[in-house]
Protein backbone atom coordinates (compact mmCIF):
# COMPACT_ATOMS: atom_id res chain seq x y z
CA UNK A 1 0.00 0.00 0.00
CA UNK A 2 1.06 3.84 -0.56
CA UNK A 3 0.13 6.50 0.40
CA UNK A 4 -1.94 9.15 -2.46
CA UNK A 5 -3.69 12.34 -1.66
CA UNK A 6 -7.71 12.10 -2.53
CA UNK A 7 -10.14 15.02 -3.75
CA UNK A 8 -13.66 15.36 -4.41
CA UNK A 9 -14.80 17.04 -7.00
CA UNK A 10 -17.62 18.89 -8.57
CA UNK A 11 -19.47 15.80 -9.21
CA UNK A 12 -19.25 14.33 -5.94
CA UNK A 13 -16.92 11.27 -6.74
CA UNK A 14 -13.35 10.94 -5.30
CA UNK A 15 -10.44 11.00 -7.45
CA UNK A 16 -6.95 9.95 -6.46
CA UNK A 17 -4.51 12.97 -7.45
CA UNK A 18 -1.64 10.80 -9.88
CA UNK A 19 0.41 12.83 -11.27
CA UNK A 20 0.85 17.14 -11.45
CA UNK A 21 2.39 19.18 -14.28
CA UNK A 22 2.86 23.16 -14.59
CA UNK A 23 3.65 25.35 -17.08
CA UNK A 24 4.47 29.23 -16.39
CA UNK A 25 1.36 30.06 -15.31
CA UNK A 26 -0.81 26.76 -14.48
CA UNK A 27 -0.55 24.16 -12.31
CA UNK A 28 -2.88 20.42 -13.58
CA UNK A 29 -3.92 18.16 -11.68
CA UNK A 30 -4.41 14.54 -13.38
CA UNK A 31 -6.89 12.30 -11.85
CA UNK A 32 -7.95 8.83 -11.53
CA UNK A 33 -11.56 7.73 -9.82
CA UNK A 34 -11.19 6.10 -6.45
CA UNK A 35 -13.68 3.53 -7.37
CA UNK A 36 -13.28 3.38 -11.38
CA UNK A 37 -9.64 3.36 -12.53
CA UNK A 38 -10.78 4.28 -16.03
CA UNK A 39 -12.73 7.64 -15.21
CA UNK A 40 -9.08 9.86 -15.75
CA UNK A 41 -9.65 13.47 -15.86
CA UNK A 42 -7.33 16.31 -16.00
CA UNK A 43 -8.39 19.87 -13.45
CA UNK A 44 -6.68 22.95 -13.36
CA UNK A 45 -5.50 24.68 -10.51
CA UNK A 46 -6.40 28.39 -9.97
CA UNK A 47 -5.39 30.42 -6.87
CA UNK A 48 -8.07 32.86 -5.28
CA UNK A 49 -7.90 35.10 -2.12
CA UNK A 50 -9.33 32.43 0.58
CA UNK A 51 -7.40 29.62 -1.38
CA UNK A 52 -6.79 27.33 -4.28
CA UNK A 53 -9.47 25.32 -6.53
CA UNK A 54 -9.98 23.17 -8.97
CA UNK A 55 -11.60 23.77 -12.28
CA UNK A 56 -12.30 21.75 -15.46
CA UNK A 57 -10.04 23.14 -18.59
CA UNK A 58 -11.34 26.21 -20.82
CA UNK A 59 -10.41 24.10 -24.46
CA UNK A 60 -9.31 21.28 -26.01
CA UNK A 61 -6.64 23.64 -27.02
CA UNK A 62 -5.26 23.93 -23.10
CA UNK A 63 -5.89 19.92 -22.93
CA UNK A 64 -3.69 19.57 -25.84
CA UNK A 65 -0.88 21.34 -24.01
CA UNK A 66 -1.40 20.18 -20.56
CA UNK A 67 -0.58 16.79 -22.93
CA UNK A 68 2.42 18.03 -24.04
CA UNK A 69 3.65 19.15 -20.62
CA UNK A 70 3.09 15.78 -19.69
CA UNK A 71 4.53 14.21 -22.80
CA UNK A 72 7.44 16.66 -21.81
CA UNK A 73 7.73 15.68 -18.60
CA UNK A 74 7.75 11.86 -19.39
CA UNK A 75 9.69 11.62 -22.67
CA UNK A 76 12.56 10.05 -20.78
CA UNK A 77 10.47 6.97 -19.72
CA UNK A 78 10.22 3.78 -21.18
CA UNK A 79 6.92 2.36 -21.89
CA UNK A 80 7.99 -1.09 -22.76
CA UNK B 1 5.76 -13.75 -46.27
CA UNK B 2 2.72 -12.36 -43.77
CA UNK B 3 2.83 -9.95 -41.37
CA UNK B 4 1.72 -11.90 -38.15
CA UNK B 5 5.48 -13.38 -38.21
CA UNK B 6 7.04 -9.73 -38.10
CA UNK B 7 8.57 -10.35 -35.11
CA UNK B 8 9.89 -13.58 -35.36
CA UNK B 9 12.22 -12.37 -37.88
CA UNK B 10 13.57 -8.95 -38.30
CA UNK B 11 14.68 -8.43 -41.64
CA UNK B 12 15.44 -5.02 -42.04
CA UNK B 13 14.10 -3.72 -45.41
CA UNK B 14 11.04 -6.36 -45.59
CA UNK B 15 9.75 -5.17 -42.50
CA UNK B 16 10.09 -1.54 -42.95
CA UNK B 17 7.93 -2.00 -45.56
CA UNK B 18 5.64 -4.18 -43.96
CA UNK B 19 5.16 -2.07 -40.84
CA UNK B 20 5.42 1.30 -43.31
CA UNK B 21 2.38 -0.91 -45.21
CA UNK B 22 0.53 -1.00 -42.15
CA UNK B 23 0.35 2.32 -40.68
CA UNK B 24 -0.45 3.16 -44.03
CA UNK B 25 -3.93 1.28 -44.08
CA UNK B 26 -4.29 1.78 -40.39
CA UNK B 27 -3.58 5.33 -40.39
CA UNK B 28 -4.14 7.30 -43.74
CA UNK B 29 -3.24 10.03 -42.51
CA UNK B 30 0.72 9.08 -42.70
CA UNK B 31 2.31 10.12 -45.13
CA UNK B 32 4.56 7.36 -46.97
CA UNK B 33 7.84 8.64 -46.16
CA UNK B 34 6.50 9.60 -42.36
CA UNK B 35 5.32 6.10 -42.07
CA UNK B 36 8.87 4.34 -43.19
CA UNK B 37 10.34 6.64 -40.81
CA UNK B 38 8.30 5.58 -38.46
CA UNK B 39 8.88 2.08 -39.28
CA UNK B 40 12.53 2.28 -39.65
CA UNK B 41 12.77 3.89 -35.90
CA UNK B 42 10.26 1.21 -34.48
CA UNK B 43 12.83 -1.41 -35.93
CA UNK B 44 16.21 -0.26 -35.85
CA UNK B 45 14.97 0.02 -31.69
CA UNK B 46 13.62 -2.90 -31.42
CA UNK B 47 10.29 -1.24 -30.15
CA UNK B 48 8.42 -4.58 -30.45
CA UNK B 49 5.42 -2.97 -28.38
CA UNK B 50 4.96 -0.21 -30.21
CA UNK B 51 5.39 -2.05 -33.59
CA UNK B 52 2.39 -5.04 -32.45
CA UNK B 53 0.24 -1.74 -31.62
CA UNK B 54 0.81 -0.36 -35.09
CA UNK B 55 0.47 -3.66 -36.54
CA UNK B 56 -1.38 -6.86 -35.04
CA UNK B 57 -3.38 -4.63 -32.20
CA UNK B 58 -4.11 -1.53 -34.33
CA UNK B 59 -7.78 -2.19 -33.87
CA UNK B 60 -7.51 -2.37 -30.25
CA UNK B 61 -5.65 0.34 -30.09
CA UNK B 62 -7.59 2.38 -32.31
CA UNK B 63 -10.56 1.92 -29.76
CA UNK B 64 -8.25 3.83 -27.04
CA UNK B 65 -9.70 6.92 -29.24
CA UNK B 66 -12.72 6.61 -27.80
CA UNK B 67 -11.21 6.51 -24.22
CA UNK B 68 -9.22 9.74 -24.91
CA UNK B 69 -12.05 11.92 -26.33
CA UNK B 70 -13.95 10.70 -23.12
CA UNK B 71 -10.79 12.22 -20.99
CA UNK B 72 -11.35 15.35 -22.66
CA UNK B 73 -14.83 15.44 -22.33
CA UNK B 74 -14.99 15.17 -18.68
CA UNK B 75 -11.71 16.91 -18.59
CA UNK B 76 -12.55 20.35 -20.38
CA UNK B 77 -15.55 22.84 -20.05
CA UNK B 78 -18.27 22.67 -22.37
CA UNK B 79 -19.37 26.29 -23.63
CA UNK B 80 -23.00 25.02 -21.94
CA UNK B 81 -21.79 23.73 -18.82
CA UNK B 82 -22.00 26.71 -15.71
CA UNK B 83 -18.68 26.88 -14.49
CA UNK B 84 -17.80 24.92 -11.20
CA UNK B 85 -14.99 25.50 -9.29
CA UNK B 86 -13.92 22.57 -6.51
CA UNK B 87 -11.64 23.68 -3.03
CA UNK B 88 -8.94 21.75 -3.28
CA UNK B 89 -8.72 19.89 -0.24
CA UNK B 90 -6.96 17.07 -0.25
CA UNK B 91 -6.62 13.82 2.01
CA UNK B 92 -4.54 11.62 3.28
CA UNK B 93 -5.64 7.66 1.69
CA UNK B 94 -3.72 4.41 1.30
CA UNK B 95 -4.35 2.57 -1.76
CA UNK B 96 -2.62 -0.57 -3.30
CA UNK B 97 0.59 0.14 -6.02
CA UNK B 98 -1.35 -2.03 -8.28
CA UNK B 99 -4.14 0.89 -8.65
CA UNK B 100 -1.49 3.33 -9.17
CA UNK B 101 0.63 1.18 -11.76
CA UNK B 102 -3.28 0.83 -13.60
CA UNK B 103 -3.03 4.71 -13.91
CA UNK B 104 0.29 4.58 -15.63
CA UNK B 105 -0.86 1.81 -17.88
CA UNK B 106 -3.86 4.05 -19.30
CA UNK B 107 -1.43 6.70 -19.38
CA UNK B 108 1.60 4.95 -21.63
CA UNK B 109 -1.30 4.47 -23.90
CA UNK B 110 -2.04 7.93 -24.63
CA UNK B 111 1.53 9.01 -24.74
CA UNK B 112 1.48 6.45 -27.30
CA UNK B 113 -1.17 8.11 -28.66
CA UNK B 114 0.12 11.20 -28.34
CA UNK B 115 4.05 10.82 -29.27
CA UNK B 116 3.22 7.97 -32.26
CA UNK B 117 0.20 8.08 -33.58
CA UNK B 118 -0.85 11.63 -32.52
CA UNK B 119 -1.01 12.53 -36.66
CA UNK B 120 -3.88 9.92 -36.31
CA UNK B 121 -5.72 12.06 -34.08
CA UNK B 122 -6.20 15.55 -36.29
CA UNK B 123 -9.64 15.01 -36.29
CA UNK B 124 -10.08 15.27 -32.27
CA UNK B 125 -6.53 16.82 -31.67
CA UNK B 126 -5.65 20.24 -31.87
CA UNK B 127 -3.47 21.23 -34.42
CA UNK B 128 -0.45 22.17 -31.97
CA UNK B 129 -0.24 19.17 -30.77
CA UNK B 130 -0.29 17.36 -33.57
CA UNK B 131 2.28 19.64 -34.73
CA UNK B 132 4.54 18.86 -31.58
CA UNK B 133 3.99 15.34 -32.12
CA UNK B 134 4.59 15.08 -35.59
CA UNK B 135 7.80 17.03 -35.12
CA UNK B 136 9.11 13.87 -32.18
CA UNK B 137 8.98 11.57 -34.76
CA UNK B 138 10.66 13.89 -36.79
CA UNK B 139 13.50 14.64 -34.57
CA UNK B 140 13.40 10.52 -33.36
CA UNK B 141 13.12 9.58 -37.07
CA UNK B 142 16.33 11.91 -38.40
CA UNK B 143 18.53 9.79 -35.67
CA UNK B 144 17.62 7.02 -38.02
CA UNK B 145 20.28 6.98 -40.72
CA UNK B 146 18.76 6.81 -43.97
CA UNK B 147 19.42 4.77 -47.28
CA UNK B 148 18.17 6.02 -50.47
CA UNK B 149 17.02 2.10 -51.12
CA UNK B 150 15.01 2.14 -48.07
CA UNK B 151 12.41 4.80 -49.38
CA UNK B 152 10.12 2.35 -51.73
CA UNK B 153 7.34 4.50 -53.40
CA UNK B 154 3.68 3.41 -53.06
CA UNK B 155 3.60 1.81 -56.02
CA UNK B 156 6.39 -0.54 -55.10
CA UNK B 157 4.61 -0.96 -51.69
CA UNK B 158 1.96 -2.53 -53.31
CA UNK B 159 3.57 -4.70 -55.79
CA UNK B 160 5.25 -6.14 -52.82
CA UNK B 161 2.36 -6.46 -50.73
CA UNK B 162 0.58 -8.33 -53.96
CA UNK B 163 3.32 -10.69 -54.57
CA UNK B 164 4.31 -11.32 -51.23
CA UNK B 165 0.66 -12.46 -50.73
CA UNK B 166 0.62 -14.30 -54.10
CA UNK B 167 3.69 -16.33 -53.38
CA UNK B 168 1.26 -18.35 -50.79
CA UNK B 169 -1.59 -17.67 -51.99
CA UNK B 170 -0.90 -17.26 -56.05
CA UNK B 171 -5.45 -17.67 -56.27
CA UNK B 172 -5.82 -14.52 -54.77
CA UNK B 173 -3.49 -12.66 -57.30
CA UNK B 174 -6.76 -11.38 -59.40
CA UNK B 175 -8.22 -10.17 -56.19
CA UNK B 176 -5.89 -8.11 -55.23
CA UNK B 177 -5.00 -6.61 -58.05
CA UNK B 178 -8.18 -4.98 -58.09
CA UNK B 179 -8.52 -4.20 -54.62
CA UNK B 180 -5.37 -2.21 -54.97
CA UNK B 181 -6.78 -0.78 -58.13
CA UNK B 182 -9.80 0.05 -56.32
CA UNK B 183 -8.11 1.68 -53.56
CA UNK B 184 -6.03 4.17 -55.73
CA UNK B 185 -7.55 7.22 -55.56
CA UNK B 186 -5.73 9.69 -57.62
CA UNK B 187 -4.27 9.26 -61.20
CA UNK B 188 -5.40 5.86 -60.77
CA UNK B 189 -4.71 4.75 -64.36
CA UNK B 190 -1.24 5.75 -64.54
CA UNK B 191 -0.41 4.71 -60.96
CA UNK B 192 -1.88 1.09 -61.41
CA UNK B 193 0.15 0.97 -64.99
CA UNK B 194 3.14 1.81 -63.14
CA UNK B 195 2.28 -0.77 -59.85
CA UNK B 196 1.57 -3.55 -63.18
CA UNK B 197 5.00 -2.46 -64.70
CA UNK B 198 6.82 -3.11 -61.58
CA UNK B 199 5.25 -6.84 -61.05
CA UNK B 200 5.64 -7.47 -64.46
CA UNK B 201 9.62 -6.35 -64.74
CA UNK B 202 9.79 -8.62 -60.93
CA UNK B 203 8.02 -11.43 -61.48
CA UNK B 204 9.70 -11.83 -64.49
CA UNK B 205 13.53 -11.52 -63.56
CA UNK B 206 12.95 -13.88 -61.03
CA UNK B 207 12.15 -18.05 -61.46
CA UNK B 208 10.87 -18.41 -57.80
CA UNK B 209 7.76 -16.19 -58.68
CA UNK B 210 6.75 -18.56 -61.26
CA UNK B 211 4.27 -20.01 -60.35
CA UNK B 212 3.08 -16.37 -59.91
CA UNK B 213 4.22 -14.96 -63.07
CA UNK B 214 2.26 -17.95 -64.79
CA UNK B 215 -1.15 -16.64 -62.83
CA UNK B 216 -0.34 -13.66 -64.07
CA UNK B 217 0.20 -14.01 -67.24
CA UNK B 218 -3.09 -15.31 -68.15
CA UNK B 219 -6.08 -15.98 -66.43
CA UNK B 220 -5.87 -13.55 -63.58
CA UNK B 221 -4.57 -10.66 -65.85
CA UNK B 222 -7.75 -11.17 -68.48
CA UNK B 223 -9.49 -10.90 -64.91
CA UNK B 224 -8.23 -7.83 -63.77
CA UNK B 225 -8.39 -6.40 -67.51
CA UNK B 226 -12.26 -7.17 -66.80
CA UNK B 227 -12.53 -5.66 -63.67
CA UNK B 228 -10.78 -2.65 -65.26
CA UNK B 229 -13.58 -2.60 -68.01
CA UNK B 230 -15.95 -2.70 -65.35
CA UNK B 231 -15.05 0.07 -63.15
CA UNK B 232 -14.48 2.05 -66.47
CA UNK B 233 -18.17 1.12 -67.57
CA UNK B 234 -16.75 -0.22 -71.03
CA UNK B 235 -18.24 -3.50 -69.89
CA UNK B 236 -21.89 -3.71 -68.30
CA UNK B 237 -21.83 -6.47 -65.59
CA UNK B 238 -24.10 -9.67 -67.04
CA UNK B 239 -24.39 -8.42 -70.34
CA UNK B 240 -23.78 -10.49 -73.16
CA UNK B 241 -20.10 -8.73 -73.88
CA UNK B 242 -19.27 -9.43 -70.32
CA UNK B 243 -20.29 -13.28 -70.47
CA UNK B 244 -18.25 -13.35 -73.81
CA UNK B 245 -15.17 -12.13 -71.79
CA UNK B 246 -15.72 -14.65 -68.88
CA UNK B 247 -16.15 -17.49 -70.98
CA UNK B 248 -12.82 -16.40 -72.88
CA UNK B 249 -11.51 -16.36 -69.24
CA UNK B 250 -12.81 -19.45 -68.16
CA UNK B 251 -11.19 -21.03 -71.20
CA UNK B 252 -8.13 -19.47 -70.48
CA UNK B 253 -7.38 -20.99 -67.35
CA UNK B 254 -8.18 -24.56 -68.40
CA UNK B 255 -5.55 -24.10 -70.84
CA UNK B 256 -3.63 -20.81 -70.15
CA UNK B 257 -2.01 -20.67 -73.74
CA UNK B 258 -2.57 -18.30 -76.00
CA UNK B 259 -2.68 -21.00 -78.76
CA UNK B 260 -4.76 -23.38 -76.88
CA UNK B 261 -7.69 -21.16 -76.99
CA UNK B 262 -10.48 -21.25 -80.04
CA UNK B 263 -10.28 -18.78 -82.94
CA UNK B 264 -12.99 -16.93 -81.99
CA UNK B 265 -12.05 -16.86 -78.40
CA UNK B 266 -8.85 -14.96 -79.91
CA UNK B 267 -10.72 -12.75 -81.32
CA UNK B 268 -12.55 -11.84 -78.02
CA UNK B 269 -8.93 -11.82 -76.14
CA UNK B 270 -8.02 -8.87 -78.68
CA UNK B 271 -10.84 -7.26 -78.59
CA UNK B 272 -11.04 -7.15 -74.98
CA UNK B 273 -7.44 -5.86 -74.88
CA UNK B 274 -7.97 -2.98 -77.30
CA UNK B 275 -10.72 -1.47 -74.92
CA UNK B 276 -8.32 -1.67 -71.96
CA UNK B 277 -5.67 -0.16 -73.97
CA UNK B 278 -8.40 2.24 -75.07
CA UNK B 279 -8.51 3.57 -71.93
CA UNK B 280 -4.53 4.85 -71.80
CA UNK B 281 -3.41 1.54 -70.37
CA UNK B 282 -0.21 0.03 -71.58
CA UNK B 283 -0.25 -3.47 -71.54
CA UNK B 284 3.22 -3.95 -70.82
CA UNK B 285 6.35 -1.87 -70.12
CA UNK B 286 7.37 -1.69 -73.70
CA UNK B 287 4.03 -0.37 -74.59
CA UNK B 288 5.09 0.64 -78.71
CA UNK B 289 4.23 -3.42 -79.52
CA UNK B 290 0.91 -3.82 -80.78
CA UNK B 291 -1.92 -5.28 -79.30
CA UNK B 292 -1.64 -8.17 -81.86
CA UNK B 293 2.23 -8.36 -81.00
CA UNK B 294 1.84 -8.39 -77.13
CA UNK B 295 -1.16 -11.09 -77.29
CA UNK B 296 1.38 -13.42 -79.31
CA UNK B 297 4.83 -12.97 -77.76
CA UNK B 298 3.59 -12.65 -73.85
CA UNK B 299 0.60 -15.16 -73.92
CA UNK B 300 1.60 -17.37 -76.31
CA UNK B 301 4.90 -17.35 -75.09
CA UNK B 302 4.42 -18.19 -71.81
CA UNK B 303 3.02 -20.91 -69.65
Amino acid sequence: MIDVNVMTLENGKDYIITDTVADNNNKYLFLMGKLNKNDIVIRKIITKDDGEYVVKLDSEDEFAEVMTLFLDKHKGEKNE
Amino acid sequence: MANNNLFEKINFNSDCRNVAEYILNKFPVFDLERAMKLAKYLILEKNYSKMAILTGEADEFLAKRSDMQLIINNSVQSPNEKANEVKLRTKKEKVSKKDIQAFAGIMATLILATSILGIAYTDRMNEALVKSTSQKIDVLASEVPIKNDMIYNRSELTADRIINICIDNPELFDVLIYDSYYKLNTHRLDSFNEIWNILQTRLSNDDSFEPIYSKISNKSFLSYVLNILMINNKVEQNSKEYQKYVELISEFAKNPTYDAISKENRVVLKEMLQKYQDLGLALYKESNKTIVNAVNEEMGGRK
